[in-house]
């Protein structure tokens, strides 16, 4: 039986996500808009120029890169196709359906367009549905090109589609799917396999391409902060007096690397009066900043309301698909005038919150500050300036407000900030103070929000004027160890060093979480990731090396650009995988041996709550019953004969706190269970319940 | 053979520490004539202790210092 009732010849649309068909059906439809269901699956019908179009999504990638024999104990695997994702992915049943229904709808179709977004994720689900599904129409299909889902842009695309637009991205897209496939399931499948030879059950131990760098990034600053030793030294700060007002002078040179040197200098200067002896003034401007690309938004976005990389993708992603926001994958820091500045903003003149700045934009000249960085397939990030069609949750109000007030801040003028350094003599040492005004706001009004701005008045002080010395003031001070990265802080690396694509790296940062190589919003790196990564600096040294991964970023953009085959490409990855998995399949035992212990540490330290207050030589661990499967309470050395024991809530999670309580020595630890956090000792004849017991009767 | 602090494999057959606990050792050595320059008379148990309780001191390299007054005592 036919999808539609309709049998004459249509234009199928593809599109990416559900939201975006509806939107794009939305837009197109001239009349009215048939919708057909089948299950929780949209199809749209309408008419536009006597013209019957169809628009059908996908939900992301539905074909997926795999082994045709897909045993996942099974490696090398070299010999790589594409299969619709049900076929491998048992979790994904639900695409099968979705599959068969574009299948059907492609039979009738005689001119296909690909409205996935534009970018090299989004050109490979298009290039792969029209290849796979479609039957062969990648090549004759049109390209619908959009970076966001409004209405006048959508019929633009519309009018404007090009047959073989995009066959680059597509080409690289691909490849690096190979690419990362080969390396990634060869890798993480002898890891895992090593582990699981050597020791009880599976756990998933991954490494790839851009996994491997960025682990090592982690470990190598976990090392770093482990190994620091810290050096002394010391800072002098001279206390004036101005007119009854103290005012603090700083040292010139900012460390003193001895004692004796700081003692001498602050014998030198005091009973000295200090003497102004140079007085600077000095205008400097501040530049607005460039347009959101995603990097900057996710930074910002961390800075600011302390969401992580992949929780703002997301609610960018929900922002984009209400038709809000611009297409958020973008690495562009530039807003062409195509966008159409005065729409926009007219439109944001309609939201309360927005209303007067707005205007003051609208009033202004208009040119916005681009950034360095381009995109050839989307402008920065900028709101559309439609009004939100639905209520927004406050995650996405906040999101929305950053970009919206960043959109202005970039049409912003110059800040106009004033220096004034004074330089004070006492005894022959000089001091410097230092005062910061801003005199013109300039973009700062509209981010000021989002904007730390250090504003230090200092009195007014002319040269030769004399300052009695109250006091000079030394402190002992340390050199810090470097900061651990956060998820926002290792996203910027990753930028800087060009690994990964904007649209991977968060679920990259994420991947590190899940796999337990890291733990905690500062981000330690646990057993587990040492031993992957001594293991891969050992068997596999180009897996973790920057160079490697840099490379073949290059490659895809030369594929992108058609300068390079992506054959050479593959069978460079190739060659490269066949002798690391040479020397990995020997050492098989060695592995599992090295990372099975971490694992075992790693667990270990995770369950560890205190050590034990009974025998005092063990540890106090979570420990879950195989016999009933009930968590609890006990003690590391049970064979020896401890009993020391405690129950535990059977539900919500149970971590540590590293606290122990004052009054019965065992552990306190953190037990959440419906967003209730409470924090209990975990003796139940510790001597402070009954007191609380004996305070309530 | 193991790193007598960590368990790991050394960094050589006859060496006693792993790769990290070795190169922090060597920091930790190190580090002791930066504190000399500092302070100016400063003997190796006193800048050890006060380099253990440093809160920047690194975990591993704390180990290291333990390890090292441990050894002067059996030295002396």
């Amino acid at each position: 039986m036919p999808l539609l009732q309709n049998s004459s010849p249509y234009t199928l649309v593809i599109c990416e996500k559900p939201d975006a068909a509806e939107r794009i059906a939305e837009a197109l439809s001239e009349k009215e808009l048939n919708i057909k269901k089948y299950g929780n699956i949209k199809i749209f019908t309408l008419n536009r120029s006597d013209r019957t179009y169809v628009v059908c999504s996908a939900v992301g990638h539905l074909y997926t890169v795999s082994d045709p024999l897909q045993k996942r104990y099974v490696y090398p695997v070299f010999d790589v196709e594409w299969f619709p994702i049900h076929t491998v992915d048992r979790k994904r049943k639900y695409i099968s359906q979705r599959v068969a229904i574009i299948k059907k709808l492609s039979e009738n179709a005689n001119v296909f367009i690909n409205a996935c977004d534009y970018d090299q994720e989004g050109e490979t689900i298009g290039f792969n549905i029209l290849k796979y599904a479609c039957g062969e129409k990648q090549t004759t299909a049109f390209r619908a090109k959009f970076s966001t889902l409004t209405k006048t842009d959508i019929q633009e695309a519309f009018r404007t589609t090009v047959q073989g637009l995009g066959t680059g991205l597509a080409k690289a897209g691909r490849t690096r799917h190979i690419v990362d496939f080969i390396f990634g399931v060869n890798l993480s499948r002898a890891l895992s396999e090593s582990y699981h030879e050597f020791n009880q059950g599976y756990r998933m131990i991954t490494i790839g391409r851009v996994q491997g760098p960025s682990l090592s990034y982690v470990v190598n600053r976990e090392v770093e902060i482990r190994t620091f030793v810290p050096t002394p030294f010391w800072i002098l700060k001279a206390e004036l007096n101005k007119n009854g007002v103290t005012i603090i002078a700083d040292y010139e040179k900012k460390r003193v690397l001895q004692i004796s040197e700081t003692q001498k200098i602050k014998k030198r200067c005091e009973g000295k009066k200090g003497v102004v002896t140079r007085v600077t003034k000095s205008m400097y401007h501040q530049f607005p900043p460039f347009p959101f690309n995603i990097g900057d938004l996710q930074k910002d976005a961390y800075q600011t309301f302390g969401f992580v990389p992949n929780q703002t993708l997301r609610i960018a992603e929900r922002l984009y698909l209400s038709a809000l926001i611009s297409y958020p994958r973008t690495s562009s820091q530039k807003l062409p005038p195509s966008i159409d500045y005065p729409r926009i903003l007219k439109g944001l003149q309609r939201s309360k919150a927005f209303n007067k700045d707005a205007t003051e934009v609208l009033n202004g000249k208009m040119i916005p500050n681009q950034g360095p960085k381009n995109d050839l397939a989307h402008p920065a990030i900028y709101p559309t300036g439609d009004v939100p069609k639905r209520v927004l949750s406050s995650t996405e109000i906040r999101l929305y407000d950053l970009i919206v007030r960043r959109f202005f801040a970039v049409f912003g003028e110059v800040t106009k900030r004033e220096q004034i350094s004074v330089t004070v003599d006492i005894g022959g040492y000089l001091f410097k103070m230092q005062g910061k005004q801003t005199l013109n706001e300039g973009w700062l009004k509209f981010y000021r929000k989002y904007t730390r701005v250090d504003d230090k008045v200092i009195p007014y002080l002319v040269e030769d004027e004399e300052l009695p010395l109250q006091t000079i003031v030394t402190e002992e001070r340390f050199t810090q160890p470097s900061r651990r990265y956060n998820q926002s802080s290792l996203l910027e690396k990753m930028e800087q060093e060009n690994i990964g694509t904007k649209a991977t790296r968060a679920d990259i940062i994420k991947t590190l979480y899940d796999r337990g190589y890291c733990s905690g919003s500062s981000i330690f790196a646990t057993d587990i990731a040492f031993a992957v990564l001594d293991v891969m600096r050992q068997y596999s040294p180009e897996i973790i090396s920057i160079e490697m991964t840099r490379k073949i970023e290059e490659n895809l953009e030369k594929i992108e650009c058609s300068q390079m085959d992506e054959e050479i490409v593959i069978h460079q990855a190739v060659d490269q995988m066949m002798d690391s998995l040479t020397v990995i399949k020997k050492a098989e035992q060695e592995i599992g041996g090295k990372i099975g212990q971490a694992v075992i540490r790693t667990i270990h330290k995770q369950h560890r709550l205190s050590s034990c207050p009974i025998c005092k030589k063990g540890s106090l661990i979570i420990i879950r019953s195989k016999k009933t499967h009930k968590r609890f309470i006990g003690c590391s050395r049970y064979n020896e004969g401890c009993r020391a024991s405690a129950p535990l809530p059977q539900r919500g999670t149970v971590t540590s706190t590293g606290k122990t309580c004052s009054s019965c020595g065992w552990p306190i630890v953190n037990a959440r269970f419906n967003r209730k956090l409470w924090r209990p000792c975990v003796n139940i004849t510790c001597i402070s319940k009954r007191k609380v017991e004996k305070d309530e009767m | 053979m193991k790193c007598s602090l960590c368990n790991r494999e050394t960094i050589e057959k006859n060496s006693e520490f792993c790769r990290y606990h070795d190169e922090c050792l060597k920091k930790v050595e190190a580090g002791f004539e930066k504190w000399r320059n500092a302070y100016g008379e400063l003997d190796w148990q006193t800048y050890l202790q006060r380099l253990d309780k440093r809160p920047e001191t690194g975990v591993w390299a704390k180990e290291c210092c333990n390890i090292l007054k441990k050894k002067r005592y059996i030295n002396s």
